[in-house]
Parts: structure tokens; sequence; C-alpha cells
């Protein structure tokens, strides 16, 4: 089993990046962190652009991090695609197989199977600046699998690219990673984007890793306020202002997402709840959104602002909702 | 867009640089230092008279005030022939814009024999000008005699120098944000108040420091100073330092006067690059998303401007027909009339005798492009080397290679040339044309970087390290990835040296002895026995070469 681990150290003058973590063989996971928390610099670090102040990068029991670039098998799919513009599609493809020195013949070959596989069939002899965005990423991911990898970083490969056309291309990845079954890690900072593609999930902030766990651990059981917010909206509250709260609870601002919380549509009638809960109570309606499947209620009460995302619409002004008790999370910011 | 900013310094650019620095050390730095070595040495033996002579002197006094003289006019008359241009480049909607930047950048590419030729053939007593007007106004005698006089260097170094200031001011002005001219204009200013006090404000620091820049080219002007000028009247420092080492044999004297030279470029190009700090910290970017509307022309402006531009397209261009109109009208037999002829070629390639000095000038056709063709393989390389150095901000290598961009200002050709003068006495294994082509590579080597630099710097940094992640070393990654992308600024350098190598005069004219001629050479010899016939001829050819040169690689630069 050729398990991944990884211990990155490096100071800048004013940025310090100390981070750790590692993966199965054959996992896909993200790295997903507002701009500025090192994610970019994560991945020189890994490739080699950038030498480590301390630290290693494992692959199995082989240490890459004294390696220089070109012999660590790391390949990765860069933010611009830096598809080489004097070279037709299929010698960008074949070019790592050039390097190994591959006759002309199989190094085609594999270009054209390698097309097959990002769905680009005849796109052999095309140029390079008659492709579309979408294009070019899949060529340059089809690129970087011909230098046969251990391990495949993409930096935000789809974030140039239209919502529609992201949203296809983020299946075609995890199902090139499903075949190939590579390592790989995708950096992003579209926390949808991660949620749907990812095996494990890495929430990085200014240089250290906030919490690591699959997409449901980090968006139900958020370990810090930095990672529960980073990954879906959220209210914070004082303990305060909520009418009920549980017994044993521990201490701090009081946490939950826009959908947990649920409105009482008629406060005459017992709430229609099994499960422990706590009330907020006498909530003013500030604006209500409406999008399509559910409707987004902004509401405020002493100074604080409280989303909600409902079903219905509220039919007063003055509103109260239930959260179940085991949604709620306690930070101390 | 993220960089991955790689602090680290791939190998190869921390090695590339240095052949070329030891390179670029022994060609520039050994003959200059022997030069200005031999400004305090005689006989072996430390002395400063020469250079306090050179200093000092009220013959040195009398030099320099021609010297600052001439080129002050020079630049005011550039100014005034460059600045409506300016002006009407950037405030008006010209159609023909592109045409007319293409003919302004003639003169910047133009051989400066070619330039004294054409203006000789114009202007000349004999001229096409003076033919022009006598035949209009029935008049006896030439009416226009500039050549050979004070005024004929002037407007030489007008021609020479008016695009500069044209081409510099208009794109200065042109990216100018209009958002101060607006403003002006909403508080109620009118057309020729906001010019005043807002637009002649911001753009005078472009107004002088291409001012500045045109000073010292005609501080430094050698070849025209020497033929237009016509005698030991006017005197450059350049001109004294040619006539101390090739016609008095003064050599100490010669070295002495290149250091005052060196000193007075200095504090030019000093001043020079404080004026162009001021430029890039007043706002010349674009913020403002709206462009200046460009008014379309009314019917004066327009007849303005199209009268402005015939006369400099005129201006430009009709020395340069002159040349060549020259090499083909001739009288076939005695006493007869002025036809169309080849016999100044046929006499050129020695397939006529002739009388006089006119020779066989094949050996110095072939020799020529020999010499070219050697520069311009060894400059690209080198080039491309210091550029790839220059990508490495605030390193050692960098500073000098930025040093080396500044050279042709502070150290002028002819001062080159001198070193090269100098050291051919001591080192008697270096063939005469060995002598021009390290010359003439010194000589090119800025442009060179000049274009390489800009087109590498384009280049994004991930090609190169993709491919190092792809597997390839950093070198192969130059070689596979860069290399090819830099191909067509390659070739652009290539023409470039070609092009100067084969129109230069001044270093050539200082070190070469009578073994070595090039076609200018052979054309300065022609002229000066005022063969003019013969030296148009030679002309074209050298003209010929460099359009088609020229021609080529902007053919080029359209089809990518």
């Amino acid at each position: 089993m050729n398990e991944l681990n990884i211990k990155l150290n490096k100071n800048f003058p004013e940025f310090k990046l100390d981070i750790e973590f590692s993966a199965e063989e054959g996992q896909l996971i993200s790295i997903i962190g507002p701009s500025g928390c090192g994610k970019s610099t994560t991945l020189s670090l890994i490739t080699g652009l950038l030498p480590l102040d301390d630290g290693f990068i494992k692959i199995g029991d082989d240490d890459l991090s004294s390696m220089p670039i070109n012999e660590r098998k790391i390949a990765m799919v860069f933010q611009n695609y830096s598809l080489y513009p004097h070279l037709k599609v299929k010698d960008n493809i074949a070019y790592p197989l050039k390097i190994k020195k591959i006759n002309k013949k199989k190094r085609y070959a594999e270009a054209s199977r390698l097309l097959h596989l990002v769905g680009l069939d005849g796109f052999e002899d095309r140029k390079i600046e008659s492709l579309s965005g979408g294009e070019c990423q899949r060529i340059a991911l089809a690129r970087a699998l011909a230098s046969k990898p251990r391990l495949l970083l993409l930096d935000e490969p789809l974030s140039a690219l239209d919502a529609k056309l992201r949203g296809y291309l983020r299946d075609e990845i995890r199902r090139i990673h499903d075949e190939t079954g590579l390592t790989m890690i995708y950096v992003t900072h579209d926390q949808e984007e991660a949620l749907s593609i990812s095996d494990k999930i890495i929430v990085l902030n200014d240089g250290h890793v906030e919490m690591i766990g699959d997409g449901e651990e980090i968006y139900n059981n958020p370990t810090s306020l930095f990672a529960a917010t980073f990954m879906g909206e959220g209210n914070l509250l004082p303990q305060q202002i909520f009418e009920t709260l549980p017994e044993n609870r521990p201490f701090g601002n009081v946490f939950f997402r826009p959908e947990e919380a649920m409105i009482i549509e008629d406060e005459s009638l017992p709430v229609p709840e099994l499960l422990p809960y706590s009330l907020l109570k006498g909530l003013n309606v500030v604006k209500v959104e409406f999008r399509g499947k559910h409707y987004i209620i902004k509401a405020r009460k002493k100074n604080c602002d409280i989303l909600i995302s409902s079903n219905i619409r509220p039919k007063s002004n003055v509103i109260s909702v239930y959260i179940r008790n085991r949604s709620l999370k306690y930070f101390n910011n | 867009m993220t960089s991955y900013n790689v602090n680290k310094k791939k190998s190869y650019e921390r090695i590339m640089p240095i052949p070329a620095l030891i390179i670029i050390s022994l060609i520039f730095l050994i003959p200059l230092i022997n030069t200005l070595s031999m400004a305090f040495i005689k006989d072996g033996k430390l002395t400063s008279s020469f250079v306090k002579e050179a200093f000092t002197s009220s013959y040195t006094r009398q030099i320099l005030s021609f010297t600052v003289n001439q080129a002050f006019v020079s630049t005011l008359l550039s100014l005034l022939i460059g600045l409506p241009g300016a002006y009407l480049l950037s405030n008006y909607d010209i159609r023909a814009k592109k045409t007319i930047l293409g003919i302004c950048t003639i003169p910047f590419v133009l051989p400066s024999i070619l330039v004294i030729l054409g203006f000789v053939s114009f202007y000349g007593n004999n001229g096409f000008l003076n033919q022009i007007l006598m035949s209009l106004f029935h008049l006896e005698d030439a009416p226009l005699k500039i050549l050979y006089s004070y005024k004929a260097i002037i407007l030489a170094h007008a021609f020479y120098n008016f695009p500069v200031i044209l081409l510099l001011v208009s794109t200065y002005w042109d990216n100018l944000d209009p958002k101060y001219e607006m403003s002006s204009y909403v508080f109620g200013a009118s057309r020729l108040q906001t010019f005043f006090n807002v637009t002649l404000r911001r753009i005078i620091p472009s107004i002088l420091s291409s001012s500045l820049l045109v000073f010292l080219f005609c501080f430094t002007s050698f070849s025209i100073i020497l033929v237009l000028g016509g005698g030991p009247k006017f005197t450059t420092m350049e001109v004294e330092i040619y006539r101390r080492a090739r016609i008095s044999m003064d050599m100490n004297g010669a070295a002495a006067y290149s250091l005052v030279s060196i000193v007075f470029c200095v504090i030019l190009l000093i001043l020079y690059i404080e004026s162009q700090k001021l430029i890039s910290s007043s706002d010349s970017v674009v913020t403002t998303t709206y462009k200046k509307a460009k008014r379309p022309t009314s019917a004066v402006g327009s007849i303005l401007s199209s009268l402005y531009f015939t006369l400099t397209g005129i201006f430009v261009l009709a020395p340069i027909i002159s040349i060549i109109a020259k090499s083909f009208i001739g009288t076939v037999s005695r006493g007869g009339a002025k036809t169309f002829t080849l016999k100044y070629y046929r006499q050129l390639f020695g397939l006529e005798s002739s009388s006089g000095v006119m020779s066989d000038a094949t050996p110095a056709i072939f020799a020529s492009l020999k010499i070219a063709l050697i520069v311009a393989l060894v400059t690209v390389p080198i080039g491309l080397s210091l550029s790839v150095a220059t990508k490495r901000k605030n390193s050692f290598s960098s500073a000098i290679i930025e040093l080396i961009g500044m050279l042709p200002l502070a150290i002028s050709s002819v001062i080159i040339g001198l070193g090269y003068y100098l050291i051919a006495a001591k080192a008697p294994y270096l063939s005469g044309t060995a002598l021009v082509v390290l010359a003439h590579l010194i000589i090119s080597l800025p442009f060179a970087i000049r274009i390489i630099t800009p087109e590498l710097e384009k280049l994004p940094p991930s090609l190169s390290q993709s491919a190092m992640t792809l597997g390839a070393k950093p070198f192969r990654a130059f070689i596979d990835i860069e290399l090819p992308l830099l191909k067509n600024a390659l070739i652009k350098a290539a023409i470039f040296s070609f092009a100067t190598s084969m129109g230069e005069i001044n270093a050539t004219l200082v070190l070469s002895s009578s073994k070595i001629e090039t076609i200018p050479v052979v054309m300065y010899r022609l002229i000066a026995s005022y063969n003019f016939a013969g030296a148009s001829a030679l002309g074209t050819i050298l003209i010929a070469v460099c359009a088609i040169l020229f021609i080529s690689t902007g053919s080029k630069q359209k089809v990518r």
C-alpha cells in the first residue's frame, strides 16, 4: 500500500506554512481555503517548485522531498493549463513520453488513448489556440496523466470556466480518477466543488490545517468555527437570545446551519418534533428571498442577524424557530 | 492567477549567463580599460598631463561648447518638427497612422552613411531639391547652399531624431488617462486653457526625457559631423577623438578625450534616467475605462495634418529616394543627356573601368555580408543568455546586464572603435575582420537584449515549470519549450544585429585599416572623393539588403 504522507514547513518573511496530512493510495483529496491560505504554496512545495524548509513528502517509503522536480513523478495541472502553444495537441500530451525517449508511434498511440479517456477523440492535430477553455483543461489533464505520475495535483483546474461546464468537468475529473485509480490532490476555493468530488477534504487557513475529514464530517461536525463557516453558511449567536437551550451545554456561541432551523407555523399548536430541541422566538423577518426550491429568510433579533432556509414562506413578520439540539455546535471565537 | 514563485534559481539560469558575462568582460571591458589607461600612461610612466589638458585646455572648451551648441540646436529643431506630429497622432483620429509610424521608424534603422549620402543627393548644390527649384524658377545658380555647413549638421540630426520625439511623446500622450482633462472641462475651462494648465504639464516629463535622449544622441554624433560639417571648423568631441587617433596619431590625447566624452555622457545618462523616473512616477497609465475620445478631424485639422505628414514624409523619404535615383541616372556618352544607366553598378563590380578611385567594391560587399552574418550569429546566443540572466531580479548579473543595455548611450561607438584600434597594436593575432566583428558585436548586443528580454518576460513561468513536473530537466525544459516560443524574437534580434553591422560606420572607420573595408567605409571614401553616383549605387545595394531584411520580418509578424 503506497500511502501518501506529507509534512510541509516553509517560512516566508510574512507567511508561515506548517501543514501535515496523509492519504490512502487512490484517494482524491481536496485542499480548500480562502485565497492567501497557502494552497498554491502547498502545491509548489509538493512538486518541488519551491524547496522545503523542513518536512517530508512520502509516497510509501520513498521520501521525495530532496529529489529534483523532474524526478519526483508528481504531475500537476496548472491553473492556466500551461499548454505549449507551439505544439499540437498530440505533441503536448506526448511531451512527457518524448522526454522518456519513447518512440513516436507509441507516443502518439498513448496520446490518442488519453484523448479518448478525457473524451476528446480526434483532437490529435488540433492547435492549442483553437481550443476552448474546457478543452484546454482536459488536454492538460491528459498530458499530466501521460507522464504516469505517482501523484497528480490539480490547481483550481475549473476556476476559469463557466458554471455549467464546471459541474460537467468536475464529474469528468472524478470519473477519470476512478478509472485510473491515481492519488490526486485537488485544490479549490469552491466548497461545493470540494464536497462533490473528494474522498477527503483538508481545510486550510493561514498556512495551517483547520480540519481534515470527509465532506459530511466537515459540514455536519466542524471542529472549528473557521471550518464551519468556510464549508457553508451558518449562524453564530450568543446563548442569551435563545428561549431554551440544552441543559448540559458547553460555553461559547451557538452555531447552526440555516437549514437546521424549522419555522413554527402555528405557535398555538405543540411543536411537531420528537427529538430534543431548542427555541428561538420573536425573530423579525427582514427579507425573504425565493430561491426556487426553498426560501432564504433573513431575520433579526437584538442586533443579531439570523439566516434561515425554509420550504415555506413565513406567514407573519415575527417568527419563531426550533433547532434540534444535536444540530447545535458551540464555538468560542 | 496564481504564480508559483520559485526562489530557488534553476541551475541553468545560474550557469547560462556566465560564459556570456566572461565574453562581455573580455570584448568590452578590456579594450575600454586599455583605452582609458592610455589616458594616464605615457611610455610606461604615470602622468596626468593628458587628462588635465583634455579637461581644462581652452581648445577643449571650444570643442565642448560647439558639441553642446550643435546638440542643443539639433534637439530644438527635432522638437519643433516632432511635437506637432506627436500632438496630431495622439489627439486626432488619423487613418494612415500605421503608415506614418512605419515611415517614422525608417530613420531609426537607417545607417548614418546613407543619411549623409541622401542629404548630399537631395540637398546638395547639385542635388535634386536645387535642380527642382532651379527649373521651377528658372534660376542660374543653386538657391539652397546648406551642405558642408552648420545647417547641414543640424538638419541631418533633426532628420535622425525628430521621430524619437514624435514616437516617444505620442505614445506617452496616447496612454495618458484623460480624467484630469475631463474634470477640467467639467469645471468650465476651455480647450486652450485645459491644454496649457493640464495637458502640457502632464506631457512635459516625456518631452524632457525624449529631449535628453536626443541631446545625448547628437552629443555623440560622429560621421554626420565629419562628412556634412566638412571641415575642422565643426569639431565635436567624437570627431576630435577620431582626428587625434587616426590623423595626428596622438593616442594618449585620443584616450584622454574619450574619458572626457564618457564623463559627459554618463552625466547626461544619469539625467535621462532621472527623467525616466519622473515619467514612471507620474500617472501614465489609463485607469478610467473610457478612452480619450479622439476628435474627428475638422476640415482645417484635416488639411493641417495631411500637410504635416506629407511634408515629414517627403523629409524622410526624399533623401533615400534620391540615393536610389542618383545611382541609375548618368550620362552615357561624353556631353550626352542624362538617362537611365547601370554603368555605376558595372563600375562597382569591376565590369567597367572608371576614372579615379572607383574600384571594384565586390570585396567590400562580401566582407560586409560576412561580418554581419558572424555578428548576427554570435550576438543572438550571447544576447539570449544575458536575457535569461535578467529574469533573476536583484542579482549581480542582472545589474550588469542593465548596464550593458545602457552601454551605447554612455560609450559611443567611436570610443568602442578606438578601443579595438588600440588593442590591435597589442594583439596582432586578431585579424582586421575579427576586430570589426568584435566592435559590431558590442554595438549590436544592447539592441538584441532589448528585443529578446521583453519576449522572454512575456512567457509565463508555468510553461517551463510544467515541463519540469512532466519529467524534463530545467535546461531541457528551456530548450523544448521556451526556446521555440522565442524563435520570432531571436530572428528579429539576428536581423537587427545583421542590419546594424551592415550599416555601422563610426567604429569601423575609427578602427579600420586599409585592408578591411566594409560597404559604409567604401561609401565614405567615395563620398570623400566626390564620386556620389558610385556611392549611391553602393548605397542602393545597402538599402536593398536592409529593406529585404526588415520587410521579411515585418510580414512574418503579421502572419503570426
